[in-house]
This record gives structure tokens, sequence and C-alpha cells, in this order.
């Protein structure tokens, strides 16, 4: 698939895209390129881990969904529960 | 896709190897990540930079591209070119930002200041040495994006016109087009700016 467009006379026949094939390419920072690779290395092993335990994506899927319901519910509750209290104390 | 050594510092995949590697992030083989990062990461880099002319946000462009192909390995396809798909994925993203800076460009216009003001860190400052190469630097930087992606990924990353237009999604001859019009825009510009003689090309 290797292509040189400086031999594809029908794109180009002087040598400016040949000088402009020879520009040297902009550096990726060496710290920057490991901390990108460490990044994307460790969501690559969770997304894999996932892929490899389709039923642990689904509930972690699901209890993403219900958990704020839950939370509210678990408050509502203590919220009930501490007024009712309080109300039976005061009467 | 295939790029001589010189130019990347990576040896390019060849077809078997290519298809082992998807087949490796695949199946969530850490090493074939790290394979398809060491052959791709400079090149995307490359790419981005060209395209947004700013580091920082090339380098969170590149991770974004990287963290979509670990989010989406799984559902790779047997035949996918992972070079092209990572190409495309950066062209979208640098689309999304062009979208976005348009904004920018427009107050800077009001503002009245300069057409193309580079109060950043350019990823070139460093790399560009001769004269002629910041000249060509600054041209292709001036390219309207459209046009600037083609000459980016069909001369500098010598992607075949085929290939190229399936990362930029256009049917060949309207690639083909394109390159043709942006060759002439980049022999417009350095006609303003050089004298005839050192015209790329007209050069000895």
């Amino acid at each position: 698939m290797s292509h040189d467009p400086t031999q594809d006379r029908d794109i180009d026949d002087s040598d400016l895209f040949a000088r402009i094939s020879r520009l040297p390419a902009p550096e990726l920072d060496p710290a920057a390129a490991e901390g990108i690779r460490r990044r994307a290395g460790a969501a690559f092993l969770r997304h894999a881990e996932r892929a490899n335990h389709p039923w642990l994506d689904r509930l972690m899927r699901w209890y993403r969904r219900v958990e704020p319901v839950m939370v509210t519910a678990v408050a509502a509750s203590y919220l009930f529960w501490g007024f009712t209290s309080a109300m039976a104390l005061y009467q | 896709m295939n790029r001589d050594a010189s130019s990347g510092g990576e040896h390019a995949a060849t077809p078997n190897e290519a298809s082992d590697l998807v087949a490796g992030l695949k199946a969530g083989d850490p090493a074939a990540f790290d394979r398809a990062y060491a052959l791709y990461h400079r090149r995307v880099y490359g790419f981005i930079a060209r395209m947004v002319q700013r580091r920082e946000v090339a380098e969170d462009m590149t991770q974004e591209t990287w963290l979509r192909l670990a989010a989406h390995a799984a559902r790779l396809r047997d035949d996918t070119e992972l070079g092209a798909w990572l190409f495309t994925v950066a062209r979208n993203l640098c689309r999304s930002y062009h979208r976005w800076r348009v904004l920018d460009n427009e107050r800077l216009n009001e503002l009245s200041l300069a057409r193309y003001r580079r109060d950043h860190t350019s990823p070139f400052d460093n790399t560009a040495a001769t004269q002629l190469e910041q000249r060509l630097e600054r041209t292709l930087a001036a390219l309207p994006p459209r046009y600037r992606e083609v000459v980016i990924l069909v001369v500098i990353e010598r992607m075949s016109p085929q290939e190229a237009a399936g990362v930029l999604g256009l049917k060949n001859d309207a690639m083909r087009q394109r390159l043709a019009r942006a060759r002439a825009m980049i022999v417009a510009s350095l006609k303003d700016m050089l004298d005839p003689a050192e015209i790329p090309g007209k050069a000895p």
C-alpha cells in the first residue's frame, strides 16, 4: 500500500510535494507520549476486562443507572424515619 | 499503509502483522495495544499537530484518539485497517476542534488582529530547521483545514489516494481535485512570499 506522491504524475509533477513530504515531523514530548500510552493502556485493559465479562459489564451499567434512585430512596426513608420519630417524641 | 523508516522511526506493519494486531486488540491483548501505539502514535500526533497547530491541544487530541481505540478495540472489524481507523478518528476530532475555533477566529477578525496569530507554542518551532521548511510549514498551516488534511495524508503520510479518500469520506475524484487545489494554493502562497527563483520546483 506504499504510495509515493512524487511518482504520481497525475497528482504532482514538480518537487513541491517532495519537499513537503520531507518536512520534519512534529515531535511528541517523550514524557507526554509515555503518559498517553499509560492512560490509554489502562483504559484498554479496563474495556478488555469488561468485554471478557459481559455480565459484569451489564451489572455495572445497571448499577450506575439505579444508583441515584437508590441513594435518593435511602436518603428519603431516613428523612421520613427521622421526621416521624421527632413527631412521636414531640407528641 | 506504509511509511519509510526515516520519517517516523517505526517500521511499518506488514499485512499479516496488521491483521494480527487487530486480532490482538479485539482479544484485549495489552501487547497488541502497545505495539499499535508504538507503530502509530508519532504519525497520529504529527497529523493532529499539523491540523490544530497547538502543541497542548494536539497532545490532548492524541490521547483522546487512543482512548477511543481502547474503548472500541473489542468491536473492530477483522478487516479494519488500523492506521486508517486512527486517522479517521483523529480527523473527526480535528473537525470538531476547528468548528469550535471558528468563534475564536471571528473574534480575532473583529478586533482587526493578525489573520494568523502565533502567540502559542507551535510544535514546529524547533523542528523546521531551514527557512524554506519554515515557510512550507507556515504555508501548510495557512491552508484551510479541508485542503491541509488532504496534503498531510497523501503527501506527508504517503497514503494512497484511495486510502486518504476513505479516511476523509470523499470520492477519489473529489479527493484528487481537492489535492490539486491545495497544490495551487501552496504555489500561489509561496509566489507571494518568495523570490521566483526560490519557489520550490523551480529551484535547482
